[in-house]
């Protein structure tokens, strides 16, 4: 829908509602009057019809059946009800009890409505509350305005009640015809005002229709090119003109972007050849960096493992140190001990082998003096030989002097076999002494060399002792070497494993910036092709950038 | 020891010879022709007194064990022989004694070995003292010797 029919009908229904509402309220206004000025009429109906029934009898009661005001009986009685007919028109009725005993209103058949019963809200308002009822009803099937008010006896108790009313038609023709008077007088100010409407909003709106047609000439439907450079009249002066000069600077600053983007195009073209490119080896890096994450990791996991195994070797290494060490000391003690014992044997060796030697000289003195024994029993046995060769020479007186000196040379023999057999036994001595002597020395020997290795050994234990003890140590650093590796290994095991983890998640980012990239670049020649729509000043630019973006996108 | 082949001192027609050792040679001595019997000092060795074995020509000999002076005279002529310490003195049976045989009995006259007796030590050399001295010139006057 065009603006100015919208102008149009606005007026019309803006006016066409003012002209309603303000007959509408008139009306109701009117129809308020009238309702109060029927309010009013039936209470000076009601007062005159209760001025008129209490002179008739100031008290109400009811006997044998009938109502009576004082001793006027009002059962069939119409006098008081025709009468207010009479004086103001309408309608009266005074009841006994529910029942219609006497009234002016006159059935659809034509006859009074005596003995009719009264229903609906006024019978619950006299009857049930005790109080009077004003209001609409609905009486033999025409509306009335209404007024009932309860009959009392001297004891006060309801014993009927009495109404007046008029019909609501009555009030209501003035301002049927005014209603019709002003919906008319609506009509014919709408349609007018309509008129007009058009014709100012036509005259008003001349110049925007201009700019639609120079709007239309901007976007050409045909090639789907839109021109940049095309400009409105804006010397009009009013909003219009001001919105056509607000217009064509949009036109211009929307011609500076254009170029802008399409520079921009082209930038981003750029970039996103260099994205990809970058992409494209980044992927590659990446592959490269995950096979050789991989690689280490698998690796880091060997050498954890073998970590783990020389940790427990270590620990085994730093046992066996410290048995050693402890060992070694044992040992080096016993060494100790072992020295002062040679030392000992040493010394009692040396004591014996001066009491072997002192046995020697013994020996030797004896055999000095079996020597002497011996040159004794020559030197007896020389006599005696002599003795012999001197009782030889004798003849017979010799004899017994020669058998003498045999015995002697026997004797002598006799010592010399048992000097003989001494020196033996002390040749034997000597022997065993000089062999004992020799093996005592080649024991004190053997003796002081071991005495020198065992304090050798004891200077050497004591270096093993000390060297056990680093080792013990360097051991014991190793262990927590090894297991410092273990867990800086572990460490980066689990580190490599985030890389691991990283680089494949850099690897969905590159793939993420990838698919980006192509999208960046097909949006780039989207954008292109969008741009060259756009022509101007410079509209050899936009085209230009769309011819970049194609070939870019070939590149991607 | 006892040389078992004779009892000497029983029979008085047999000669008695002095036994004693020189090197491993066992040689009997004819006692009668022997003076005494004197022990040798080494510090004062008694002038021209010559070992045994040298004398006889034994050559090198083992060094005495208990050496004596033998002295033997020929009227003023005396020969004083060191030996080993004689072992005994024996009566030496004549049917026992052995002459030498004719190829070497010249050669063993000239050291005074004049017959052998075989016995259980094995082969006693009879010695002529006298003889021995005369063969190798070995007597000296006594009033060079003292």
């Amino acid at each position: 829908m065009k603006i100015r029919t919208k102008f149009t009908l606005l007026n019309i229904v803006l006016v066409t509602s003012a002209v309603a509402i303000t007959t509408i309220v008139s009306l109701a206004h009117i129809h308020g009057d009238a309702v109060e000025r029927a309010r009013a009429v039936q209470e000076s109906h009601l007062r005159t019809f209760w001025t008129l029934l209490k002179g008739k009898g100031g008290t109400f009661s009811v006997r044998d059946g009938k109502l009576f005001a004082g001793d006027y009986l009002i059962n069939g009685n119409y006098e008081l009800p025709d009468k207010v007919k009479e004086l103001f028109g309408g309608t009266a009725t005074i009841f006994m009890g529910e029942k219609r005993v006497s009234t002016n209103m006159i059935t659809p058949e034509g006859v009074r409505a005596v003995g009719t019963v009264l229903e609906g809200p006024p019978r619950d308002a006299l009857f049930r509350e005790g109080k009077p009822y004003r209001g609409d009803a609905v009486i033999f099937g025409i509306p009335y305005f209404t007024a009932y008010d309860p009959i009392r006896n001297e004891a006060g108790e309801v014993i009927g009640a009495l109404y007046v009313g008029v019909k609501k038609r009555e009030y209501y023709e003035g301002y049927e015809r005014l209603k019709k008077g002003g919906i008319v007088v609506a009509l014919l100010v709408g349609g007018l005002f309509g008129l007009v409407s058009i014709l100012l909003v036509g005259k008003l709106l001349s110049p925007l229709k201009e700019m639609v047609q120079r709007l239309h000439g901007i976007s050409d439907n045909e090639t789907g090119v839109t021109d940049l450079g095309v400009r409105l009249n804006d010397d009009s002066g009013d909003e219009i003109g001001m919105v056509a000069g607000e217009f064509n600077a949009l036109l211009e600053k929307m011609r500076q972007i254009t170029n802008g983007v399409a520079h921009a195009t082209r930038e981003i073209n750029s970039f996103a050849g260099t994205i990809s490119s970058a992409v494209h080896h980044q992927a590659s890096f990446t592959s490269q960096l995950s096979s050789s994450v991989s690689e280490i990791s698998s690796t880091m996991e060997e050498f954890t493992s073998t970590a783990s195994e020389i940790a427990r070797h270590s620990q085994g290494v730093v046992d066996i140190a410290d048995t050693t060490l402890r060992d070694t000391r044992d040992g080096a003690a016993q060494v100790e001990t072992l020295t002062e014992k040679m030392g000992e044997i040493c010394d009692d060796n040396e004591a014996g082998i001066c009491e072997i030697l002192e046995l020697g000289k013994k020996s030797k003195e004896i055999t000095k003096i079996m020597g002497i024994i011996n040159t004794i029993a020559n030197q007896t046995k020389l006599i005696a030989f002599n003795a012999a060769l001197e009782a030889a020479s004798a003849g017979d007186a010799g004899r017994r002097f020669g058998v003498v000196a045999q015995e002697i040379r026997r004797l002598a023999d006799s010592v010399f076999e048992s000097t003989d057999e001494i020196e033996g036994r002390i040749a034997e001595i000597l022997d065993a002494v000089n062999r004992l002597v020799v093996a005592s020395e080649k024991s004190s020997k053997g003796i002081r060399d071991g005495l020198e290795y065992s304090t050798q050994t004891s200077g050497l234990l004591r270096d093993l002792v000390s060297g056990a003890e680093s080792t013990t140590s360097a051991a014991r650093q190793i262990s927590l070497s090894t297991q410092q590796q273990q867990t800086a290994s572990s460490q980066v095991l689990v580190a490599l494993r985030d890389i691991e983890e990283g680089v494949h998640f850099s690897s969905g980012s590159i793939q993420e910036t990838s698919e980006i990239s192509r999208n960046l670049t097909a949006m780039a020649v989207q954008l292109s092709r969008m741009m060259k729509k756009f022509t101007g000043p410079e509209e050899g630019m936009a085209t230009h950038s769309g011819h970049e973006a194609d070939q870019t996108a070939g590149v991607v | 020891m006892a040389i078992e082949m004779v009892d000497s001192l029983n029979e008085g027609s047999y000669p008695r010879l002095l036994v004693f050792c020189a090197g491993s040679l066992l040689f009997g001595a004819d006692a009668d022709q022997i003076d005494s019997l004197d022990p040798f000092d080494p510090d004062d060795p008694p002038r021209h007194a010559v070992p045994f074995h040298q004398a006889i020509g034994l050559g090198c000999s083992p060094p005495f064990r208990f050496p004596e002076v033998c002295t033997i005279s020929r009227g003023k002529d005396v020969c004083r022989l060191i030996i080993e310490a004689p072992e005994d003195i024996i009566c030496a049976d004549t049917r026992l004694l052995q002459p030498l045989p004719p190829l070497v009995a010249p050669f063993a006259l000239r050291r005074g070995i004049w017959a052998a007796l075989p016995g259980k030590r094995g082969i006693l050399l009879a010695l002529d003292p006298r003889r021995l001295a005369t063969e190798r010139n070995l007597w000296h006057t006594q009033g060079d010797i003292a």
